[in-house]
């Protein structure tokens, strides 16, 4: 493969690039489908290629192919460089890149089972049984179950002198059941709150999908009957299992250094935090600390290295409610912006990137990518209970619901999979028609307590999407239940 | 890589050659793509992308699996059908399995443009100059997004069945943004022929709207009269139509279920102005002739002066009801009216101007309620003229309620896959405003 790699590189560097790398990668992917007793599909992907991307004059250019011989490379390499100097009449902001270590280093996911191993039968198996188990709740109607796993293995090479193999694993079991109102029409779902994990086949096992399926299907044929939300301002308390989602979309999004200076305006979006926030926003209050990762053990983003072949780290973006810091990849570090602005805010310089660039496939160019983000648990003890019965008049949602937001993640709506009412510090019954709507900086200030560590729970998405062409992103995050004060809850029933 | 249709059907041969399975079909996609980004009024990223899919299904008796690939080599061929049939072994049996199709007459179509496959970087150069260059002498900054790619398809398998389908297509969308930040302005062309697609002009209007849309007022969120413009129109009414799943309508988990049971087609569901259908031959669009089980595309039309004329039936549920298979909508078309936009607008007393919509999700299943937010371009109409930016807002509102409300629409335009008018409406739901530009 370093024979493979070397003639890109080599070829890049006589055609007048002054960085190149290579990624040649395999991407695995194993799905099973089924609804009922019925298996609907089973497959299994693969795709293997290699990228070239090249700097020429401060200029990007890149190309790719599914053929991975000399030949092909350095006709495609040549390919590359000729874009790069094409680009060049239309390119007034130079790539400059920061100094990076040469690295030769080999990650794997640490995982337990390769789920690529175990049988299809026993999947099967696994996934109708739980179907069985749904399906014995009077009232449940449906249920779809599904496997997927994902495996990348890369090879990453550069000018820089590095050279990085990675093996990759996600896996994610999933589960829904429909109940239908036997009254005059009408229906209901509930997803099982299960979200993928950068985990092998020892992840599915965990989960017991056949122990959670009847609870899932209960509180599916539960929403028919469900009253009805009051809307109006309360107070809103949000399980892990649905407040990563929120995280993900008004944190993780909104601190995306490409985004603050406009480089997704055109799809993704900017973000409202202009780079003469930083280090000055109050963004949630004193207790909401968010903390980026591409480390931690099961995370989706966790790897050793990322597309510019940088090694992985951790660092604030929040710390006591103040903003301090975004994602980075290597050429955003020198942006002057971006130095100006951590200078202007008392920051520290910085040479190194965050190691947030990532491409999803050999196909793609590589950009900036959310890493983990998590919201730190509270230092003292505090479990869900002690939120419940500390309020007197609020909501407790569970799972991964509707979720928008918009262009500069301002203003957001969502929902769950379940809602619970709570009266003086008890939950008294189920509720639906529950969306809530926010702006991100005062949601986050309304933020008034938090779980410990032992409530620290980890949800995360496949498919984060952003870039043109478009691109997806596995993402993790983690966070403890958390009470927000004075949310604005609507009512989401119509009838048409 | 691209294949000719004689190409396609060899490979498709020796995949076949090389399985012992009951029925195997192959899929074949590739073709290459080439794109180019730009942003703060220069080009960011850019590249070209060479790119195979091979796809096996094999069946023995009623099991079945899928396995793909995009190695050429025998081995790793051979590699690909193994999968599929151990896959197939392993599985249970289908009951609802449907036996591969027999030869099959497609529509004459070709998506193919020479101008589009012979493309080069300089083109999208071109087109990322034609919004930078005048952007960076207006104190405005351009972002932007152009591509093109020559493709095909191909679908074969043991009972002789054989398709194949060469497209190309283009497309260029650039957002405009004041320096200050307080105006964005968005505008978009594509067409399966490159020089058709008139970046010049797209640019120009996505400057314009970025002029006009600063020093937004703030309107307070409500009810309120709205013209979509086509590109809102099409980003919401999708959601109407790609929902017309027959089966999860005939199983009660649908807008489109009956209450006692079925569906309602043949019912007024939309205003009487409104008729939708799909033509993978028109003109203007163009959509594959079949499907990827090999199922002919066809003329359809779901929607008839507001009944529901027919939901999407797969070869399993159509046999099972008496119905023909209907394939998936290969594209969109809205009957709409006659008129241009301006026209339109000149006949409007009030409503809110909408250019596009954004993050759009589902709220509500059983009502199509959806929710998400305007974006790059709302203005204020009163007596017959623009008469200023508003602030953004989001909306929870349901496609088919908008479509009982239409008090007029303009002539249809090309729309990604669609061709769709702009739409006005007498009421629309704004439930909050967004600080977002």
């Amino acid at each position: 493969m370093k024979e493979l790699a070397d003639v890109a590189l080599n070829q890049a560097q006589s055609g007048g690039a002054s960085y190149a790398d290579i990624r040649v990668s395999r991407h695995k992917n194993q799905s099973v489908s089924t609804r009922e007793q019925r298996v609907q599909s089973v497959s299994n992907q693969e795709s293997f290629g290699f990228g070239v991307r090249v700097l020429v004059n401060g200029t990007w250019g890149f190309a790719a192919s599914h053929i991975v011989d000399k030949e092909t490379i350095a006709e495609v390499t040549d390919r590359a460089v000729a874009i790069a100097k094409a680009n060049q009449a239309a390119q007034n902001r130079p790539v400059t890149l920061p100094p990076v270590k040469a690295t030769q280093a080999k990650w794997d996911s640490p995982i337990k089972k390769d789920p690529f191993d175990v049988p299809i039968r026993e999947k099967i198996d696994l996934l109708l049984n739980a179907n069985a188990e749904a399906l014995k709740v009077e009232g449940a109607r449906f249920v779809n179950s599904r496997m997927l796993f994902l495996n990348e293995q890369k090879t990453f090479a550069s000018t820089d002198g590095s050279y990085i193999e990675q093996n990759l694993y996600r896996s994610w079991p999933s589960l829904s059941v429909t109940a239908i109102n036997p009254d005059g029409g009408g229906f209901e779902s509930r997803d099982l709150e299960v979200y993928p994990r950068g985990a092998g086949y020892e992840f599915v096992e965990e989960t017991d999908l056949v122990g959670q399926a009847q609870k899932t299907a209960e509180e599916a044929v539960m929403k028919l009957s469900a009253k009805s939300v009051e809307p109006g301002k309360k107070t809103l308390i949000l399980a892990p299992s649905h407040l990563w989602l929120t995280i993900h979309e008004s944190v993780g999004h909104s601190t995306e250094l490409d985004r603050a200076l406009g480089y997704e305006a055109n799809y993704a979006g900017t973000s409202f935090l202009t780079l003469d926030k930083l280090g000055k926003l109050k963004f949630g209050s004193d207790i909401v600390n968010f903390r980026a990762d591409k480390t931690i053990e099961g995370g989706l983003a966790t790897c050793g290295y990322d597309d510019d072949g940088v090694q992985t780290s951790d660092w604030y973006l929040v710390r006591d409610g103040l903003f301090i810091d975004y994602q980075t990849i290597r050429e955003q570090v020198m942006w002057p912006e971006y130095r100006q602005a951590r200078k202007n805010a008392g920051l520290p310089e910085v040479n190194e990137s965050y190691g947030c660039s990532y491409g999803d496939s050999w196909s793609s160019i590589p950009f900036q990518r959310m890493p983990n983000i998590h919201l730190d648990a509270a230092k003292e003890p505090r479990s869900l209970d002690d939120l419940i019965s500390g309020t007197d008049d609020g909501i407790y949602i569970t799972g991964r619901g509707s979720y928008s937001i918009d262009q500069q993640r301002y203003n957001f709506q969502f929902g769950g999979q379940t809602a619970w009412e709570i009266k003086h510090g008890k939950i008294t019954g189920m509720l639906k028609d529950v969306a809530y709507q926010a702006n991100t900086q005062e949601f986050w200030n309304a933020c008034d307590a938090i779980g410990d560590e032992s409530t620290w729970e980890m949800g995360g998405s496949y498919y984060d999407g952003k870039g043109q062409p478009g691109q997806i992103n596995a993402v993790s995050h983690g966070c403890p239940p958390s009470r927000f004060q004075g949310i604005n809850i609507l009512n989401t029933g119509r009838t048409i | 890589m691209i294949l000719s249709s004689d190409e396609a059907r060899s490979l498709i041969e020796k995949m076949l050659s090389f399985s012992s399975a009951d029925e195997v079909r192959v899929n074949l996609s590739g073709g290459r793509s080439g794109n180019t980004r730009f942003a703060l009024n220069s080009i960011t990223t850019s590249g070209d992308e060479d790119t195979l899919d091979i796809s096996v299904t094999a069946v023995f008796g009623k099991r079945h699996g899928t396995a793909t690939g995009n190695e050429l080599d025998d081995a790793s061929l051979q590699r690909v059908v193994k999968s599929a049939e151990e896959l197939a072994r392993f599985s249970p049996e289908d009951k609802e399995y449907t036996p591969e199709l027999g030869p099959q007459k497609y529509l004459e179509i070709n998506g193919h443009k020479e101008s589009t496959a012979q493309a080069t970087p300089a083109v999208r150069v071109a087109a990322a100059l034609s919004a930078i260059k005048p952007s960076s002498r207006k104190k405005l900054t351009s972002a932007g997004f152009f591509q093109h790619n020559s493709s095909f398809d191909a679908v074969g398998n043991n009972k002789g069945l054989f398709g194949y389908y060469p497209s190309t297509n283009s497309s260029y969308s650039v957002t405009v943004r004041t320096n200050t930040g307080a105006g964005s302005g968005w505008a978009s062309d594509n067409s399966r022929d490159i020089s058709d697609v008139n970046y010049g002009d797209v640019s120009k209007r996505a400057i314009d709207k970025a002029r006009k849309s600063r020093k937004a007022k703030t309107l307070e969120p409500g009810v309120y009269p709205v013209i979509l413009e086509p590109q809102a129109a099409s980003d919401l009414l999708g959601y109407a139509v790609f929902t017309m799943n027959a089966r999860r309508a005939d199983e009660g988990r649908s807008f489109y279920s009956k209450v006692g049971g079925g569906n309602k087609i043949g019912e007024q569901i939309m205003d009487s102005n409104i008729t939708i259908a799909s033509d993978p031959t028109h003109p203007e669009l163009l959509g594959s002739p079949f499907w990827g089980d090999g199922l002919p595309s066809k003329k359809m039309e779901w929607i008839k002066d507001g009944v529901l004329q027919n939901l999407f039936y797969t070869r399993y549920w159509a046999e099972k009801q008496g119905k023909e298979p209907t394939g998936f909508p290969s594209n969109l078309i809205v009957s709409g009216g006659s008129g241009s936009l301006k026209k339109l607008i000149k006949s409007t007393d009030r409503a809110v101007l909408i250019t596009r919509l954004w993050y759009i999700r589902f709220v509500d299943p059983q009502t199509i309620l959806m929710t998400g937010l305007t974006r790059d371009g709302t203005f204020w109409v009163e007596r017959g003229k623009v008469r200023h930016a508003v602030k953004n807002f989001r909306f929870n509102e349901s496609p088919i309620a908008l479509l009982n409300k239409v008090t007029g629409m303009t002539a249809p335009v090309r729309v990604g896959s669609s061709l769709v008018p702009a739409i006005r409406a007498s009421e629309f739901n704004f439930s909050s405003l967004s600080d977002a530009v």
